[in-house]
């Protein structure tokens, strides 16, 4: 009977409940600090004092070898360590991206000094990362971008603008994806990866403020800014399939159905200490069963990638329902409690409600529209 | 083992389970060579523990099987066969012929009888009943019940499977013993879960199908982009039928009950809904026609989203037992539920 979609089963690795009991511990002792609207922005708030003392307990660059600063741990043991994080809204934000797509980049494709030079800070907190990949002409088309970067004496010479990049203004480094050889019609061929240190001259870096007065997404233009050789990330011309590969790590996991955890968790709260009654239950009991379904996929996926397998097809399932999940939260918060929740902000939970809801259309936008996914899933499944 | 099981039984119903078997058995032809070939592979005791003569299988190693009933849309009572086996077994009876099964609890009553109204798939005719029978608190207690004072009538169903409804008034339990974890309603939910998962990817596969080769304006349909997200959003439905089913299996296999059940029989019969609705618009007026083969699955689909619990019941249920103990986040309970 054919199916296209597997999901293995999957053994937690011994010591896995030990590892996340440690985790909570430590969250505990950070959770004090956090505001309902600090909890409604979940990760992609930073706090670089966080980062480090995450670092510290060897949490970031878990599974990258040791010689490169890493622990040498399995992805489930991460994945353990990061949902746990993103659960309670921790402010990942400074260590997120590094650990999540850069540093495996950087590590799969990077040279000898590439690695040394960069996985051992990124693994110590001391170096945050951000994407490179939207223009203000190329967000879903991602292969019209634009920004060029041509060989000089020195290095490499960019020309450009990435736009909706998260947390620019805290990074140290980008990975961009952009034009080395041929002409725009060529679209994904004559593409590279270049890890650009945003410190250097010839690279601004403006904030854009959203619909929340905060300000994570940012432009950063490049005019005349000159990169060393040892920019290149990998092969020059294969920017295309290295950031594609690289989406495939950024779609499975349990950011994708999590953002919005701490806003079920407050309403729970609420709704425990009102006592049940029967739509409640029903509301609650299908949240749980629908993350029970969708975590249960995402380990298998992770077991799938520590295996050196590409589970496309269950990437884009997770992400597909994920974020629909979480977008539907803000309204089953108002359906559910008690009193006008979204007429005001002057509760807890109307706080983290409102923060949600008003970044809840970008959770089926990052990383790749719905439209865009759905597309993707189809063509997978044999249509077209 | 798993897969073993399903290979064989999708040989039998490919071969012998086609349209036109369909039909006869919903205008009352019980397909009497296909119930022996199917009763040949010899998997009604699959569950059943070695020492009692079975085969001594976890429930992991059934996934298979549920699945692929529900993908042939199978009308033959297999997946409940192998259930009766496994509660005579947990009644420490030996498995018999005849032993039918009730998709709800029975009361208990005066010196140990029952009473109930029930919906008993592929009853007709059969004088056993097993069933869940209430209790206090949370523990339930399997029973086999004397059902032949028992009033029957057939039952009317969308799904067109056999089914009977039996009333019964103080019925004799002839035994009974504590459930455990797995009772017979969670295990009737994990079966049915199985089956929609199996007809989800049936159904997917025909959608498929239909988008490559149908072509409007110039071309198959299956190149325009509303089709594509229709069978998109059908596809990731069938997938988190599967994955609850997978779930509940593992969760049954671990020591895990009612809470495994839930997720499984939620999560499938939730996904019914969305499911059927892409795969009948994507078909059109063709997919609504005795002749084509969809509405034997979708019929079933709506059938069985119904059976041994909807949606609507296990989300209660689960939600008012998270509720309960409401001091523990539900994030942690989100987490235990998945046993490895």
């Amino acid at each position: 009977m054919p199916n296209p979609f597997r999901f293995d089963p999957v053994v937690m690795p011994e010591g896995s409940e030990t590892l996340r009991a440690e985790v909570r511990a430590f969250l505990a002792e950070w959770q004090p600090r956090w505001s309902p609207r600090h909890l409604g922005q979940s990760w992609m708030r930073l706090d670089k004092e966080f980062t480090r003392d995450v670092a510290a307990r060897g949490w970031i660059g878990m599974t990258w070898p040791k010689a490169y600063g890493g622990g040498d741990r399995s992805m489930l043991e991460r994945y353990v360590v990061i949902e746990e994080m993103l659960a309670v809204g921790a402010p990942v934000g400074a260590h997120w991206i590094g650990d999540r797509q850069s540093g495996p980049l950087i590590l799969r494709l990077g040279t000898e000094e590439q690695k040394k030079h960069h996985l051992p800070k990124i693994a110590r907190g001391e170096a945050c990362f951000c994407i490179g990949l939207s223009e203000p002409g190329a967000g879903s088309d991602l292969a019209a971008v634009r920004t060029r970067a041509v060989r000089c004496a020195e290095g490499w010479k960019i020309d450009g603008r990435k736009i909706w990049t998260t947390n620019a203004h805290h990074s140290d480094y980008m990975i961009a994806l952009v034009r080395t050889a041929g002409k725009a019609e060529d679209r994904q061929r004559g593409l590279s990866q270049l890890l650009v240190d945003l410190r250097l001259p010839g690279i601004e870096i403006r904030r854009i403020a959203d619909l929340t007065g905060e300000a994570h997404f940012n432009e950063v233009t490049f005019d005349n800014a000159v990169v060393p050789p040892d920019a290149l990330i990998g092969t020059e011309g294969n920017g295309w399939e290295q950031a594609t590969a690289e989406l495939a790590f950024e779609r499975s996991g349990p950011d994708r159905f999590l953002s919005a955890m701490p806003l079920l968790e407050a309403l729970f709260a609420e709704l425990a200490e009102a006592g049940a009654d029967r739509l409640s239950a029903r509301g609650i009991g299908q949240i749980v069963a629908e993350l029970a379904v969708l975590r249960r996929m995402s380990v298998s996926v992770a077991g799938m990638l520590e295996r050196g397998e590409m589970p496309n097809q269950e990437a884009a399932v997770i992400k597909e329902l994920g974020v629909e999940l979480e977008q539907r939260l803000p309204d089953l918060v108002r359906s559910l409690s008690d009193g006008p929740v979204g007429r005001s902000i002057e509760r807890p939970l109307s706080e983290i409600q409102a923060m949600v809801l008003q970044v809840s259309p970008t959770f089926s936008l990052r990383g790749g529209t719905r439209e865009i996914i759905r597309g993707i899933m189809a063509r997978g499944l044999g249509l077209r | 083992m798993s897969d073993l099981l399903m290979d064989q039984l999708n040989r039998v119903l490919r071969g012998m389970a086609d349209m036109a078997l369909l039909r006869r058995a919903e205008h009352g032809t019980w397909p009497v060579a296909l119930d022996q070939a199917v009763a040949g592979l010899g998997l009604e005791n699959a569950l059943v523990p070695e020492s009692q003569g079975g085969a001594g299988l976890g429930w992991a190693d059934l996934g298979g099987v549920f699945e692929t009933l529900g993908f042939h849309a199978a009308p033959v009572p297999l997946g409940e066969t192998i259930l009766a086996h496994w509660a005579m077994g947990r009644l420490g009876l030996s498995p018999r012929e005849g032993v039918a099964l009730a998709l709800d609890p029975l009361t208990p009553g005066v010196c140990g009888t029952v009473s109930g109204d029930v919906h008993v798939p592929w009853g007709q005719g059969r004088r056993l009943l097993l069933a869940d029978i209430d209790q206090e608190g949370d523990e339930s207690l399997l029973g086999l019940i004397d059902a032949s004072t028992a009033q029957s009538s057939a039952l009317a169903t969308v799904g067109r499977d056999p089914a009977v409804r039996l009333v019964m008034n103080d019925a004799p339990v002839l035994a009974s013993a504590p459930a455990g974890p797995v009772s017979l309603g969670s295990a009737l939910a994990v079966l049915r879960a199985g089956q929609i998962a199996g007809a989800l990817s049936r159904v997917l596969d025909l959608s498929i199908d239909h988008g490559n080769t149908r072509e409007q304006f110039g071309r198959p349909i299956g190149k325009f982009q509303a089709v594509q997200h229709l069978v998109a959003g059908l596809a990731s439905e069938a997938a988190c039928a599967r994955a609850g089913l997978q779930l509940a299996l593992v969760g049954f296999d671990a020591g895990g009950g009612w809470e495994h059940a839930a997720v499984a029989k939620f999560r499938a019969s939730s996904a019914v809904t969305r499911a059927t609705f892409a795969a009948h618009e994507l078909h059109g007026a063709i997919g609504v026609t005795e002749e084509h083969i969809l509405h034997y699955l979708t019929r079933r689909l709506w059938q069985w989203r119904d059976e041994a619990g909807s949606e609507h019941d296990w989300s209660e249920r689960l939600g008012q037992s998270l509720l309960a103990s409401g001091s523990t986040p539900l994030w942690h309970r989100t987490v235990a539920l998945l046993k490895a």
